[in-house]
Order: C-alpha cells, then sequence, then structure tokens
C-alpha cells in the first residue's frame, strides 16, 4: 500500500486512495467546482473521486479505455471530460446533476497513443497532444464531436498542449526538443490566413529551439503573467517570458530562468508560483527535493508535470 | 555485462512483446556510442541479427533494462539501432525512447520475465 508522503512547510497528506487503481495512476484532475477529482491509471479506467467531509469516496469508474489512459481534463463548465489513451482514442464524457457520466463521443483521429487532453479555458474545445506527432483539435458540431484542426510541425511525438489565457494561443511541447506557439486565425481573418469553411486555421508562429537537450514532457502558461514553463527530461525547469512589445503574428519568447541539475537556482516568479513534481520510477525510489515558496529553489530529477497554481 | 544478451523472436511493438513464449540464445553487437559522465548520459547501439529482426524491440529493450540496473539512477540511458540496418528503426528507436510506453510495458509481470530470461541466459 502506498506509503505516506513527508510533507513540506503549510502542507499536509489528508488522504491516500489506495484502493481504486490496480495500476500507475497517470494523471489526476481536480473538478472547477472542487468536489471531485478525476484520476487516469494505465489500468485502463478513470476513477471519479467525491470530496467527503471525512475523505474521499469513488463516486464512479469511467471504462471503455482498452489499455492505458493518459490524461483526464475537465472542462471549464465542469459537465464535461475528457481522457485519452494509448489506443488512439481521445473520449468525451458528459456529467449531469446526479453525477451520471456517459460517454457521448470516442474521437479516432490520432494514429497513435494520445499523451495529453486539454480543454480550450472557455471554449468547448479540445485540444489534444499524440505520438502521432500532431496536436488535434476537437469540437460539437450538430450534436456529434468531431476533429476540427491537426497542427503539424512537430518532428516527434508531442508530449503535452497549454493554452493561454485567452485561448487564442497554445503551445505544445515535444521529443523533438521543441516547444511551438500556435495561432487561431478565424475566418474572415485581418491577416488573410486562409480558413476552411467556419473553422479556424491554427497556425505556428514560434518555434522555441535550441533549449532543451532532451524531451521536453510538459508546458504550462501562466494565465496570470503569460509566461510558459517547460519541464524536461535533462531535468531543467525552464521558465519563458514573452519580449514585449508583443508582435502577435510572430511573438518571441526568451528565456527568464533555468535550474540545472546539481544546482539550486532560485527562480522569481513575481505574481505566480510554479509548482512541479519529481517523476516516481516503477522501480526506483522517488526522493523529492522540491520545496514551495514565493521564491523558490529547486533541485528536480527529469521533470514530468509543471503547473501554474491560478 | 552486453554480450549475455540473448536474441530471441516475435512481434515488433512494445506491447506485443507480451505474447513472447520463448527465448532463443544468440549474441548480439552492442556499440557504446557515447558515455558522458559529466553530463550522465549513455547512448548506445545495437544491430540487430538480420534488417527485419521482429525481436528488435526487445533486444533493445533488454539492453535499456541492464544499463538501467548496472548504471547509477542519474543516468539517461538511449538506446538506438545502429543506424541502417533494420527495416523499421525509427519504429524501435521511438518506443524504446519513449519512457512512458518503456514504462508500462515492464509493469507487464511476463514480460519482465523474458528481459531477465534474455538478460540471464548464456550462450
Amino acid at each position: 500500500s502506498p506509503r505516506p508522503v513527508p510533507a513540506g512547510p503549510g502542507w499536509a497528506c489528508r488522504a491516500v486512495l489506495g484502493e481504486g487503481h490496480q495500476r500507475t495512476v497517470r494523471k489526476v484532475a481536480w473538478s472547477p467546482c472542487g468536489t471531485y477529482l478525476a484520476s487516469a491509471s494505465f489500468d485502463a479506467t478513470t476513477c471519479i473521486w467525491k470530496k467527503q467531509p471525512d475523505g474521499f469516496e469513488c463516486v464512479t469508474t469511467l471504462e471503455g479505455h482498452e489499455n492505458e489512459v493518459k490524461s483526464v481534463a475537465w472542462a471549464p463548465s465542469g459537465n464535461l471530460l475528457a481522457t485519452c489513451s494509448r489506443d488512439k482514442s481521445v473520449w468525451v464524457w458528459e456529467v449531469d446533476e446526479e453525477e451520471e457520466y456517459e460517454c457521448v463521443s470516442v474521437l479516432n483521429s490520432h494514429t497513435q497513443d494520445v499523451k495529453h487532453v486539454v480543454w480550450h479555458p472557455n471554449q468547448e474545445l479540445l485540444a489534444s497532444a499524440s505520438y502521432d506527432d500532431t496536436v488535434k483539435l476537437y469540437h460539437e458540431e450538430e450534436d456529434d464531436w468531431v476533429c476540427c484542426a491537426t497542427l503539424e510541425g512537430h518532428e516527434s511525438t508531442v508530449w503535452s498542449v497549454a493554452f493561454d489565457r485567452s485561448g487564442e494561443r497554445l503551445a505544445s511541447c515535444s521529443d523533438d526538443k521543441t516547444v511551438r506557439v500556435w495561432r487561431q486565425y478565424k475566418p474572415g481573418n485581418e491577416e488573410g490566413v486562409a480558413c476552411s469553411g467556419t473553422d479556424p486555421t491554427w497556425k505556428c508562429v514560434c518555434n522555441l529551439s535550441g533549449f532543451h537537450t532532451r524531451t521536453i514532457y510538459d508546458v504550462a502558461w501562466c494565465h496570470l503573467t503569460g509566461a510558459l514553463a517547460t519541464a524536461c527530461g535533462d531535468d531543467a525547469i525552464r521558465v519563458f517570458e514573452e519580449s514585449s512589445p508583443a508582435a502577435p503574428q510572430q511573438p518571441t519568447f526568451s528565456l527568464a530562468a533555468h535550474n540545472s541539475p546539481g544546482r539550486a537556482v532560485t527562480l522569481h516568479c513575481s505574481a505566480s508560483v510554479l509548482r512541479t513534481s519529481v517523476e516516481a520510477e516503477p522501480s526506483r525510489k522517488n526522493r523529492p527535493r522540491v520545496s514551495f515558496s514565493r521564491h523558490m529553489s529547486l533541485m528536480a530529477r527529469a521533470v514530468f508535470p509543471v503547473s501554474f497554481l491560478e | 555485462l552486453i554480450r549475455s544478451i540473448n536474441d530471441p523472436e516475435h512481434p515488433l511493438t512494445l506491447e506485443e512483446l507480451n505474447v513472447v513464449e520463448q527465448v532463443r540464445v544468440k549474441a548480439i553487437s552492442v556499440c557504446f556510442q557515447q558515455v558522458n559522465d559529466a553530463e550522465s548520459t549513455v547512448a548506445v547501439e545495437f544491430t540487430p541479427t538480420i534488417p527485419h529482426c521482429s525481436m528488435a524491440t526487445l533486444i533493445g529493450l533488454s539492453i535499456k533494462v541492464k544499463l538501467i540496473r548496472s548504471l547509477p539512477e542519474r543516468f539517461k540511458v538511449d538506446v538506438h539501432i545502429t543506424p541502417g540496418t533494420h527495416a523499421s528503426e525509427h519504429a524501435v528507436n521511438k518506443q524504446l525512447a519513449d519512457k512512458e510506453r518503456v514504462a508500462a510495458a515492464l509493469e507487464n509481470s511476463h514480460l519482465l520475465e523474458v528481459v531477465n530470461q534474455c538478460l540471464s541466459a548464456r550462450s
């Protein structure tokens, strides 16, 4: 059974949910209302946990994927959930007031494992990242979920995607050691970018290359400051800030902070705090050496997920 | 260290290796392409016995596991096929480089057993 994790300053472990999954838990996500926690597992299921006064209760288990579930994400509305898997599919689930979950779509657009799903901040638009080197976008069209865009350009697996605050741009990170920023161009746009029908076109407007020396596993876009953070297999966390004045069609980002293995580097994130966690490999001991404070010193190993606190 | 790895036979992907039943002993040629102690990286190339060897993934996986077990934890291990020696080298290399697929595959006790057999048998 899982061992209790030593708490950092100001943090206490409230619960260990050890009975839900039979294999690695790959991703967890809080619902927008904060009452529910979804957990995605290699055992091909996604558990939905409800916060109770005395702990958490598993209210349902979402089944259907053929193999490892890699990611789960709640839509901002709170009524929709998305999951994705090595089985190449993305599933969209609807939840009603009676806590009943129903799969409303199985999207088979990707040709390889799907690593990550994330929702647009204010539209019912879903993005997925895949081993097939693409990012795909989906929305509902006449009661059916469809793939409305495919973002090509990465030269290897796309591990993660993040939208900026407005949702006009998204950032993707890849095994090809680059982060790409894509921008949405709606039909009739001033820049003259062609669109087919009523769907926006997404174009790559920035390619951050030469900064990372190994696979980039995660990217986070701070909705407060606009900074981009990356989690890389070379054991470093990098924070990029957008150069101003902002040139929307050709944004440039510069490296604002970077921690390297063996050296503690202080990251000053003025308005927001960077949270990250250390990967745990099944056969090795997990040695977290991360502390949280306004000015942070980080020594991490093979950074896997990274996110900004809202 | 490396010479003791066998050369078995069957399907291609990490996940398909699940059904491997039998392992046959044979030597495989491995080259330490680069060892960088300061940066904690090791890159290894291996040459499958034939260009269509369907066990290339299992061989690569076994090499990777052997190195990870033998080296200090800080090491990043890259295992790939010697360029030009296999018809599906890109697909095999990509799987071996995907730590999530490797980790998920190794959670399978049967595959782990096959890998251990590969690593333990003597010719």
